[in-house]
């Protein structure tokens, strides 16, 4: 089963990502931060994966990037979902779901 | 992310990297900083979740996120070669800067020429539809000759269907006072316009009005328009203008309007840009007589919309033969339309294709010796090619860093180059001959500096190409064999810069020719035999207004008492008043009958230049006369009436006969008169130059205004020759003028040598400028040649200390490297006298009293270019005399 560095299934990152900007804009540690705390850390999204993976969205035209001032008070660069994005999200999830359904079929059968 | 997101990105992305990878880093610290704020909470907390966390690694990051943009990569390679070709070229600074200088000069002179050239040929003329905008032109025998006369410009107009408008139009110095009585009088052109003038150019006024059709009858055209800048100096710019009077020639205009600066001095007969336009008052019929032939006026019309050049010939054909049949005086002329903007060059036209292959000359000259520079490098670097060929680099990556270092090499030549071409065009624009005001507004645009950085790297790309194509052409086995020494050149590679240079002294020596050839014309021109002597003569022009002297009995009166008063100044050895003044064209053409031999058609009829003067006409210009008499007191007005005539009017009229008592008749006169006078032929004078410098003496007949009422017009010139300098006459002659008539003024003050200087004005300023790129081609030519024989005394070095160890004497080692740059010097030579040979047919038009092909000039030049070849290599010479052999043996 193809892995990427990241240790996640291929094309399960941007999905992620999406999903969670689809919730509110978010900083980049506040999106790790977010797939840590719903996945109890099984899940991980770490800076070497995350960010490319921003880039990778932003040039599909599925989020944005903003600076903006943090509750903390300091400058950090805010994504957001775009509309496009959230179509994208809608194709994914039915796309995983059908992934995920196939895969329970496969591991069901006797 | 939209289309535009996209670009801005890829822009920032490309251009902006320093904010990108800021940007980054900031974004990056953030995250850390966060991390490290939730573990140390973690810590204090005790709670442990999940695996441990690695580190960011920003350099990583960073270099991921960038290597996103495939531009970038692109133009970071490019960049990367950019920085490389820099650094390299930094290491050698004599060589780049040298290398740099060349093209930029090359470049400069040519974008300078270029700027002339769009601004007097290529550039729109400044008016809507300038296409449509034609000049009308009468031609004889196919040649153009003037513009045809307003009679026959005011005929067409009726009728013509391929026009919207033809005007005509003349011009006249005038006295021009603004004010009242004492304000000071100006000797002015005032042009003299058809109603339809502004709207044929497309002109519309800044305030006021232009003229109406009614406004061009006698005694309703006292209205004037004046340009904006004679509205701002001497009015102050102030509307109030409109309807203000001025005086010109002691009458009063009422000013009407004002139109923007039009900037068209060649438009004008003279070459002076008018500042003051009234209506031209013509009769609707032509007075019987009139001369309806060639004139010196100006005549533009607008095409209709969609008639092309074609029709509009045609059309004026028609009218042309038709003149031809009805108008005797008309009958020798054809009429043709010429786009107005093709007549803007004017006399400017020759001089510019001499300019023009000059600067080509001077580019070629400056490309070759950029080829033989880079060759020479190319070569020197022949070891690091080697090493990088055997480390893997490809001939394609070899060549192409080899470019980029031209290109860079190019592009400073080319900014540069446009350094020198704006302030060339800005010192030709203050200085040239006044016969070409076409200059006068010459301004740098982004074309000329288009151009300037076009050519840099087209010549750089060119003359790149080919030497790093030869030098990356290596052979490692040869290279091994050569013992791989530092600048070991091959043969083939030495011929070629040796070739070079050859066609570098070849192209110089074309140049040096042609501005001797330029330099004897222009002493030919101004020291020719003029048939006067130009030395100790002043000249100087006046008015007489019509208002104030009302017939030409008091015009004379006038006249006769200034001569009178000058003649009495100190120094003054003879003043005469004329009319036309020798050696300038004097455009008084006036067809002549012979008595005894009329011939029966007009167009059969001799025509000769005529002018009437005072009794000292001959005396002040110092002027022989060869038979008969001169004019005396005796010939008083109301008498006799008598004419002096030039030899070649003799010759070319009446040879078997004797002039002397023959009686001649002269038609179209100024003012109409019954019968024409007859006149009777007094004495013969030695022919003059009357018809500018370049053209021999045309007869000339010379009467006296005191006899000749109906030839005398209010428009006088002064020539007074005096002992001393002619330019201190000016004042004690304005102040003759002033106690006689203080509302006069003298105009066009100048001694005879300063007008033959400016008829010589042409010739003069192309010696000039293609000396002075003769100059420059010889100075290239010498760096070419230094370069190759200092070149050679380097590669040789070992052999002249071998030599040296050996004991030949200083002699054999100056006659070896002397003799390779005398041997380069005598083939450019023997090259450049058979390019002189092809130039020579380009310059015969311009070139006067000296052969194209004189043996004397050619000798002169190739001697002179020998020199230069032999100081260039002198250097060189002495550099290997120093070399010491045991150094010289231990270099490698």
């Amino acid at each position: 089963m193809p892995r990427d560095k990241t240790g996640l299934l291929h094309g399960s990152l941007d999905l992620i990502v999406l999903r969670t900007l689809s919730l509110q804009p978010m900083h980049g540690y506040a999106i790790t931060q977010h797939v840590a705390r719903l996945t109890d850390g099984v899940l991980t999204a770490d800076p070497g994966s995350l960010y490319p993976a921003l880039e990778r969205l932003k040039r599909n035209g599925w989020i944005t990037a903003k600076w903006q001032q943090s509750p903390t008070g300091r400058r950090a660069r805010y994504y957001a979902i775009t509309r496009t994005g959230l179509k994208q999200l809608g194709r994914e999830t039915s796309e995983f779901e059908r992934f995920v359904d196939a895969m329970r079929r496969v591991l069901r059968a006797t | 992310m939209s289309f535009i997101d996209g670009l801005r990105y890829r822009w920032r992305a490309a251009f902006h990297r320093a904010d990108l990878d800021r940007e980054i880093e900031d974004e990056m610290r953030h995250y850390a900083e966060l991390e490290f704020r939730q573990r140390a909470s973690e810590s204090a907390g005790r709670r442990h979740t999940g695996r441990p966390r690695r580190a960011v690694n920003v350099t990583y990051l960073r270099e991921e996120l960038r290597a996103m943009s495939v531009l970038r990569t692109v133009l970071d390679q490019a960049a990367q070669d950019l920085r490389y070709a820099w650094r390299t070229l930094r290491t050698s600074p004599t060589f780049a800067v040298v290398a740099t200088l060349t093209l930029a000069l090359g470049v400069g002179a040519n974008a300078t020429i270029f700027g002339i050239v769009d601004a007097v040929v290529l550039r729109p003329l400044p008016f809507p539809q300038p296409e449509r905008i034609v000049r009308l032109v009468s031609t004889r025998n196919g040649v153009a000759v003037g513009s045809p006369s307003e009679w026959d410009v005011q005929e067409i107009a009726r009728t013509a269907r391929s026009f919207e408008h033809v005007v005509p139009y003349d011009e006249w110095p005038k006295t021009v006072r603004v004010g009242g009585r004492g304000a000071r009088p100006e000797n002015m052109l005032v042009e003299l316009v058809s109603t339809d003038y502004f709207r044929t150019l497309g002109v519309t006024p800044l305030i006021g009005r232009l003229f109406t059709p009614d406004e061009e009858q006698p005694a309703r055209n006292y209205l004037a328009v004046i340009s904006r800048a004679f509205w701002r100096q001497r009015f102050g710019g102030s509307p109030t203008v409109l309807g203000a009077t001025m005086q010109i020639n002691d009458e009063p205009y009422t000013i009407i309007g004002v139109v923007p600066d039009l900037d068209v001095a060649w438009l004008s007969p003279r070459g002076v840009a008018a500042q003051i336009w009234t209506p031209w008052a013509l009769p609707a019929v032509a007075p019987a007589g009139a001369w309806r032939g060639a004139t010196g006026n100006g005549a533009i019309a607008r095409l209709r919309p969609g008639v092309s050049l074609a029709q509009a010939r045609a059309e004026v054909a028609r009218f042309a033969a038709q003149f031809r049949r009805t108008y005797p005086t008309d009958a020798p002329y054809g009429l043709t339309v010429t786009p107005l903007a093709d007549t803007r060059a004017g006399p400017l036209d020759p001089v510019l294709g001499i300019l023009g292959g000059a600067v080509t000359l001077v580019l070629l000259i400056a490309c070759t010796n950029l080829a033989s520079l880079l060759h020479a490098r190319h070569g020197a670097r022949q070891r690091e090619m080697l090493v990088r060929t055997a480390l893997g680099a490809s001939r394609g990556r070899l060549v192409r860093q080899l470019l980029i270092e031209t290109v860079v090499l190019g592009g400073g030549g080319g900014a540069l180059g446009a350094l020198i071409a704006i302030a060339g065009c800005a010192a030709v624009s203050r200085w040239h001959p006044a016969k070409f005001p076409q200059l006068a507004g010459l301004s740098v645009d982004a074309t000329v500096l288009g151009f300037a950085l076009a050519v840099a790297l087209a010549a750089a790309a060119v003359f790149g190409v080919w030497p790093a194509w030869s030098t990356s052409r290596i052979e490692i086995a040869e290279q091994l064999r050569g013992g791989g020494r530092t600048g070991t050149v091959s043969r083939e590679q030495r011929r070629a810069r040796s070739a070079l240079v050859v066609i570098q002294i070849a192209l110089a020596l074309i140049l040096a020719a042609s501005t001797a050839l330029l330099t004897q014309s222009v002493r030919h021109l101004t020291h020719q035999q003029l048939g006067f002597d130009a030395d100790h003569l002043f000249k100087a022009q006046l008015y007489v207004p019509p208002a104030r002297y009302r017939n030409p009995a008091a015009v004379a009166r006038f006249a006769d008492e200034l001569g009178n008063q000058i003649r009495t100044l100190p120094g003054v050895e003879a003043a005469t008043v004329t009319m036309g003044y020798p050696p300038a064209a004097a455009r008084w053409l006036q067809t002549v009958s012979i008595e005894g031999q009329a011939p029966a058609r007009v167009e059969d009829r001799p025509t000769a230049f005529f002018t009437v003067a005072d009794d000292y006409y001959l005396r002040a210009y110092g002027t022989r006369l060869l038979r008969g008499r001169d004019f005396r007191s005796a010939d008083v007005a109301g008498g006799r009436a008598v004419a002096i005539v030039s030899e070649s009017f003799v010759h070319r009229n009446m040879p078997n006969r004797n002039p002397l008592g023959a009686r001649i008749e002269l038609s179209n006169p100024i003012v109409p008169v019954a019968s024409p006078t007859p006149i009777t032929i007094v004495g013969v004078f030695q022919d003059v130059k009357n018809d500018g410098l370049n053209d021999p003496p045309r007869p000339q007949i010379v009467g006296l205004y005191r006899q000749l009422p109906e030839f005398s017009a209010h428009f006088k010139i002064l020539i007074v020759r005096t002992r001393g300098d002619p330019s201190a006459l000016g004042a004690p002659i304005r102040r003759i003028v002033t106690t006689m008539d203080p509302d006069l003024a003298l105009s066009e003050v100048a001694t005879m040598r300063d007008v033959v200087a400016a008829a010589a004005g042409g010739t003069t300023y192309a010696a000039l400028l293609v000396g002075a790129f003769a100059a420059l081609g010889l100075l290239l030519a010498a760096i070419g040649t230094y370069g190759v024989v200092s070149y050679m005394v380097a590669q040789r070095s070992g052999e002249i200390g071998i030599r040296t160890a050996l004991g030949a004497g200083p002699a054999g080692i100056i006659r070896m490297v002397m003799g390779s740059g005398c041997a380069l010097g005598a083939a450019g030579v023997l090259l450049g006298l058979l390019g002189s040979a092809a130039a020579a047919r380009a310059l015969a038009g311009q070139v006067y009293g000296v052969s194209a092909l004189d043996p004397a000039t050619l000798v002169a030049s190739a001697s002179g270019l020998l020199l230069v070849t032999a100081l260039a290599s002198a250097i060189p010479t002495w550099r290997a005399l120093r070399i010491d052999a045991a150094a010289a043996l231990h270099m490698d």
